[in-house]
């Protein structure tokens, strides 16, 4: 009898839960999507956190950046710039209107530029702006007191954004940000999640679905159970070994994309052995980086020849890469005064054996064992190294002072999408002779040259010739070892069509998103 | 009575809000790096941020002062009710911790109330019948899930309700359903340890002569336990109980990670790995003055149960 009511009871329950599904499929008629990331947003405001509410969709910028990471017009149409690079004309596009109906002007854009640039000033300080003025309603002139090719980058950075008059109060304080793009901003909760519907009346491509959540969830595994169970859609930032449970399932689609982040060694260019640039070189040669990428990184990430991944504008794509090649490492090393004198398998010169410093951090999980790796691959050569893996601020601090032979980092390239700014910190004598993050008291006359030409013109096409012959110096002189690129890997559901990843993470485009 | 047990505790309170706010600033000045270069680090998603930016940062956070006179500002902003602001996120202290509070409240509770209804039944259960089956199966119990470490049993639970099963949301937070996986998460290793002080404490009182007087008496064995036993054998775990409410804000840290919950161990995380000094300060604050005053409850309770101290004490 107990068993029999047991029974009862479990089917009644299903019955209830059965009902419950079927309720739920009747409201999805307006389509939502689900999308979980780490990234938190910091503030409400765009001015201040513009990197999230840029990337979803919901406010914009003057300039875009396509998927080669050039620009390209987003609210402004069409701009020039005058001869001497100083005065910069935006005419914006027509019939653009924020979420609250206002339309967009120059008058607007005008104020809402301003503001930006004093609440983000640590990011807009560098442009040097001496007004902005709204010559008509459609024109945007922006006046600098020297030349500044890279200011349509800077103005692609999502705390550049127009926001309408109404987002602010008296006191300049946001209220809620109304912006000009496909989705419109609904709700937020901090450390949660980010709520938006779809603008019906955008300028450009009207979104599919009705409704973004974008859910904050900083744990990588958390966001894998989320997207099992089905309640995302797409979960971005998964490592190799997750993805790949997902590649062979046809219920997923894995998706990978190189970014503009490097992993390279930088060596210490200031004392022995790497002051001479046969022994850069040498390991250059030493260093085996397809094992790297198919041992360490499981296959995800793509070696790297030059700077930029080659799918770059700014990449120079025809940098050979430094091959695999031991006896070619070993001769350079032969030449520069290195050889294995006592036979103990470490050169040494002059009495003195070759054993390197090398540094790295754990922050990026993957640096300390691509370090392992590649301390082994030295040894072959006969290089002999102490690793130490210490956090971040630790080993930049060991940096900074010179004490390290061999750095590995993960280096972000596009701090805003021109290269200008990396060229500057981190190849410019300027950057390389105090902290960069990049070459280390390296110094290279025809480098600095290069580099001064190509922020003194506005010609894009010049400046590209410009940086494609500092590429390729680099990589010859070798100041700098470069390993692989990151590689992006977000995993969608299998009905979600048009998602697409951007090498500069500059946007998701959601609103070419559609749920099947 | 009370009063001065109050008085005392608060007092107290003051003392170990001097400590632990020092410790943490000391810790914080002195762990590597520059802490306006950090802010800007994780506020700009870039390694090397502008120079002029992070040297405007710097002495907007006036770091160049020594840290002890960093130290004294900061502790007089205090006494003036000013808690500061994070320089992530540009809002108050204040606001960041009453956001954050409630969602690790909530989550103590429940865990709380968890480790309540499972362990106190198990342990009467195993006292009642010792080295029985139940008795044996709590000891097992008790120690697989001493042993399981919390980030695997929050995966575990995460994995058969939230995915396998899919009755309970696998993260982020909203209604009480939210809170139930990472309570039960946060409950495991307290709900062992509860269990078998409950067994111990079940074990001793029933072998008091007050117990065997009432069972002479011919009281029923169910009386004698419901009336006299379990009252008595309560208290211990009682009190447990409550030092372990402060325990579990502790754990929060972990669990409200994995479970993307918007409480106040993830704000820690996030200010400590950011530096944002402030809102650590006011965490470490908020956490030393939630211990306090649970351990100020759990002896008022004390008190209250147990009249032998009250006797003693007068």
């Amino acid at each position: 009898m107990k068993r029999k009511e047991g029974i009862l009871f479990i089917l009644l329950a299903l019955v209830v839960l059965g009902a419950g599904c079927t309720d739920k499929e009747q409201n999805e008629e307006t389509q939502i999507l689900s999308i979980s990331g780490q990234w938190s947003l910091n503030n409400i405001d765009p001015h201040q956190s513009g990197y999230i509410p840029q990337r979803l969709g919901y406010v914009e910028t003057l300039v875009g950046v396509d998927y080669e990471g050039k620009i390209i017009p987003c609210l402004a149409s069409s701009w020039e710039v005058s001869n001497d690079g100083k005065k910069w004309t935006f005419t914006l596009r027509d019939g653009v209107r924020f979420h609250d109906g206002t339309p967009l002007t120059a008058e607007i854009m005008k104020n809402s530029l301003e503001r930006s640039f004093v609440k983000s000033a640590a990011i807009f300080g560098k442009i040097p702006v001496t007004s902005i003025e709204a010559r008509d309603n459609q024109t945007l002139v922006i006046n600098l007191n020297s030349t500044f090719p890279a200011l349509p980058a800077y103005l692609s950075r999502g705390e550049s954004a127009a926001l309408a008059p109404g987002s602010y109060d008296g006191n300049n304080n946001l209220i809620k940000p109304i912006g000009t793009g496909p989705f419109i901003f609904e709700s937020w909760k901090p450390e949660e999640e980010v709520i938006l519907i779809k603008n019906p009346d955008y300028w450009g491509q009207v979104a599919s679905v009705d409704k973004v959540i974008y859910r904050i969830t900083p744990e990588e595994l958390t966001r894998k159970m989320l997207l099992d169970s089905k309640d995302i859609q797409i979960t971005m930032i998964l490592s190799p070994e997750i993805a790949e449970k997902y590649t062979e399932d046809s219920n997923y689609n894995v998706l990978q994309q190189s970014v503009a982040r490097v992993r390279m060694i930088a060596f210490n260019a200031e004392k022995e052995p790497f002051n001479d640039k046969r022994v850069r070189q040498a390991v250059n040669y030493a260093i085996d980086r397809e094992a790297i990428v198919n041992y360490v990184l499981h296959g995800y990430g793509s070696n790297a020849a030059g700077l930029f991944p080659p799918e770059f504008y700014w990449a120079n794509k025809d940098i050979a890469p430094y091959t695999y090649d031991i006896e070619k490492a070993k001769t350079l090393l032969n030449e520069a005064g290195w050889t294995d004198s006592n036979g103990d398998g470490i050169l040494d010169k002059n009495g003195k054996p070759l054993k390197l410093t090398f540094i790295t951090y754990p922050e990026r999980a993957e640096l300390p064992p691509i370090a392992e790796v590649i301390q082994q691959q030295l040894e072959k050569v006969g290089i002999k190294t102490e690793l130490m893996v210490l956090n971040y601020d630790a080993a930049n601090s060991l940096r900074n002072k010179g004490e390290f032979d061999m750095f590995l980092i993960g280096r972000g390239l596009l701090f805003v999408p021109d290269p200008d700014e990396i060229m500057m910190t981190d190849y410019h004598s300027s950057g390389t002779l105090i902290d960069g993050s990049g070459a280390y008291r390296w110094h290279n006359d025809t480098v600095d040259k290069l580099i001064e030409q190509a922020r003194a013109t506005s010609d894009e096409a010049v400046r590209k010739e410009f940086y494609d012959e500092i590429q390729a110096i680099i990589v010859e002189e070798a100041p700098v070892a470069y390993l692989n690129y990151y590689v992006n890997i977000d995993v969608t559901t299998s009905n979600i069509k048009g998602y697409r990843l951007h090498p500069t993470e500059y946007s998701l485009d959601l609103q070419n998103v559609s749920i099947a | 009575m009370m009063r001065a047990i109050i008085l005392n505790r608060l007092f107290q309170m003051i003392q170990v809000m001097i400590g632990i706010s020092l410790i943490t600033f000391t810790v914080i000045s002195l762990s590597p790096g520059d802490p306006a270069e950090i802010t800007l680090r994780a506020t700009l998603g870039t390694e090397s941020p502008p120079k002029e930016a992070v040297a405007k940062l710097h002495e907007e956070m006036g770091l160049d002062d020594p840290w002890h006179i960093r130290y004294l500002k900061w502790a007089s902003r205090i006494v003036h009710g000013d808690l500061g602001y994070s320089y992530q996120t540009k809002r108050s202290t204040l606001d960041e911790i009453a956001h954050a509070l409630p969602v690790t409240f909530c989550l103590a509770s429940f865990s709380m109330l968890f480790s309540a209804v499972i362990a106190i039944p198990l342990g009467i259960a195993a006292a009642l019948k010792q080295n029985g089956l139940v008795d044996h199966l709590c000891r097992l119990g008790s120690v697989v899930c001493l042993s399981s470490p919390e980030y695997f049993v929050a995966m575990i639970f995460m994995l058969i309700g939230g995915v396998y099963l899919g009755i309970l949301p696998v993260a982020g937070a909203g209604g009480i359903e939210h809170f139930i996986l990472p309570s039960l998460a946060l409950s495991v290793s307290i709900i062992a340890v509860t269990m078998r002080i409950m067994r111990t404490s079940m074990v001793e009182t029933l072998e008091q002569d007050y117990i065997r007087t009432a069972r002479a008496k011919g009281l029923s064995r169910k009386i004698v336990i419901q009336r006299h036993a379990l009252k008595n054998a309560l208290l211990p775990v009682l009190i447990y109980m409550g030092t372990q409410f402060g325990w579990i804000f502790g754990g929060a840290v972990m669990i409200e990670n994995i479970f993307a919950l918007p409480g106040l161990g993830r704000l820690l995380v996030n200010s400590v790995s950011s530096m944002d000094i402030m809102v650590v300060q006011g965490c470490m604050l908020t956490f030393a003055v939630i211990i306090v005053l649970i351990n100020l409850f759990v002896d008022l309770v004390h008190l209250y149960l147990d009249p032998s101290i009250r006797s003693q004490e007068e």
